[in-house]
């Protein structure tokens, strides 16, 4: 009686495992009821897959009907030439209409009208704008009476060029005559600028000392001519120095 | 032994190089600059300076900045204006110098206006005001936009009217600068609430003698931007400024700026040489 059960036991146990091992390989063919079969073994073939591999890369067409290979050559030097000689171009594309216009260069007489064209103030986009002419009123103002300089002249000099400077009691224009005798004036730098602050500058002197004069014009048109100034060339000393054996 | 000698000599070369000295030197006023040159005043003076046309004419002088003024074809008498005058500062029988207040504008805004009995009339502001200021914003507005009127020419309509006189003609002069030979005003608006701005450059040809801004806040709170910079952001109706010659340099495109508020107008003024 245990042989019986023993031996029904492996029987279980052979065919489980036979069951269990063929579902978990997917691979294995399982052929039922068959009258006959025959198994073959595929391998590799060497020699159709370098010609497989050797096939060029293409475009892949599907459901194409006709197909037209046009090889791209290029360009002949001689047509290259020529297109390289086409001149830079406006690229348009899908403009209704073009017009060109060659922009030549003024003619020179307008171009003289331009540039007799006065400076000016360059406005964009203001709303308004007004410009005014300012002018002294002489007649409402009354003055009869001439500037007078209230700071008594100074003088630097810079090399042969010197610099006086003064202060008059209004706007003044000046002239500045000078000489070097008194009571000669026979040079003279001026300024019609109206200033209170004034600073003359002569070049070219190459003398110690000069004499000078200021006449000063306020906006009236009051004058007054100053006394003479002198104008002295500072001395420079060197001391010698005496040195003891 | 020549050693000897010049040791011996020495005092007579130091006298002979005071002495020198003194005479080349001691008679000028020598500055305390090495490269000054001394001025010798001869002891005669200058001519003596004169009183003005009148005290009026003397205080115009000294405190005028922007003026405008005409002289009318008649002429006027001081009792026909003296009732528009606000403040009357000076009054003889020939002239009268004071205040005229203008409508809708503040009491700093009332120009000093000077009256002849020659029919000369002249108003101003002072010199311490940008010149901006003399921009008659509302009288702008009023025109619709379309003309850039002074607070100056405005008041003298008013004082003209007073005195029954015609205007024939009215000429601007800032008495700061008297080589300037123009002035230019320039307006901008903001519509509604948004902003609006006008460019300018400055030829260096030019010479500017002063550079001033304004601005007009009808309602709400406006700015007025120079180059990107804020010269005014606040909630004040009438507004004014000067600008600096490092701010508005010549040969430069300037970008002006205004609005924010409701009703904003503003611009500036340029008192040149050209």
């Amino acid at each position: 009686m245990k042989r019986y059960i023993a031996l029904i036991g492996c029987i279980v146990l052979l065919l489980a495992y036979s069951v269990f091992s063929l579902s978990a390989d997917p691979t294995v063919i399982i052929v039922e009821h068959a009258d006959l079969y025959e198994t073959n073994a595929l391998t590799d073939s060497p020699t159709l897959m370098g010609l497989l591999n050797a096939v060029a890369d293409r475009m892949t067409l599907t459901y194409g009907d006709t197909v037209r290979h046009l090889s791209l050559a290029a360009v002949p030097p001689a047509l290259s030439t020529l297109l390289n000689a086409v001149a830079d171009r406006i690229r348009l594309t899908y403009g209704d209409r073009v017009r060109h216009l060659p922009l030549a260069v003024v003619p020179p007489a307008l171009q003289t009208e331009l540039d007799a064209i006065a400076d000016r103030f360059v406005l964009q986009y203001p709303d308004d704008n007004r410009r005014f002419t300012l002018n002294y009123p002489l007649a409402i103002i009354g003055d009869t009476a001439p500037p007078t300089i209230v700071s008594t002249p100074q003088g630097s000099f810079t090399g042969s060029t010197a610099r006086i400077t003064w202060t008059t009691n209004e706007f003044t224009t000046y002239v500045l005559q000078y000489g070097a005798s008194s009571g000669s004036y026979p040079n003279q730098v001026s300024s019609s600028l109206f200033n209170r602050q004034h600073t003359a500058v002569i070049p070219g002197l190459t003398g110690d000392l000069y004499y000078y004069r200021i006449i000063s014009t306020d906006l009236s048109g009051n004058t007054s001519t100053s006394q003479e100034y002198v104008l002295e060339a500072e001395q420079t000393i060197f001391l010698p120095v005496i040195l003891r054996p | 032994m020549k050693h000897i000698q010049i040791h011996k000599l020495w005092p007579f070369g130091v006298a002979a190089i005071i002495a020198f000295a003194f005479l080349f030197v001691g008679g000028g006023n020598k500055a305390s600059n090495d490269a000054t040159y001394a001025l010798v005043v001869p002891s005669f003076m200058g001519v003596a300076h004169a009183a003005p046309a009148n005290a009026a004419t003397e205080i115009i002088q000294n405190e005028a900045g922007m003026s405008a003024y005409f002289q009318a074809t008649t002429p006027v008498t001081i009792s026909s204006v003296r009732p528009v005058y606000q403040t009357i500062e000076l009054e003889t029988s020939e002239y009268i110098l004071g205040s005229v207040a203008l409508a809708g504008y503040p009491e700093d805004h009332a120009p000093h206006v000077y009256v002849h009995v020659d029919g000369w009339f002249l108003a101003y502001y002072l010199n311490t005001d940008p010149v901006a200021k003399i921009i008659d914003w509302n009288a702008y507005t009023a025109s619709g936009d379309t003309i850039i009127s002074t607070k100056l020419e405005n008041v003298l309509a008013i004082v003209a009217g007073s005195a029954g006189v015609g205007i024939p003609g009215i000429t601007h002069y800032d008495f700061r600068f008297p080589n300037a030979t123009n002035m230019m005003l320039i307006a901008e608006r903001a519509e509604g609430t948004g902003n609006n701005y006008f460019t300018v450059n400055i030829p260096t040809s030019f010479g500017v003698a002063e550079r001033s801004w304004s601005l007009f806040d009808g309602g709400y709170c406006a700015f007025f931007q120079l180059n990107g910079t804020n010269l005014y952001d606040g909630c004040s109706p009438h507004n004014f400024g000067s600008i600096s010659a490092a701010q508005m340099p010549p040969s430069t495109t300037h970008t002006i700026v205004i609005g924010h508020g409701t009703e904003d107008v503003g611009g500036i003024a340029l008192v040149y040489t050209e």
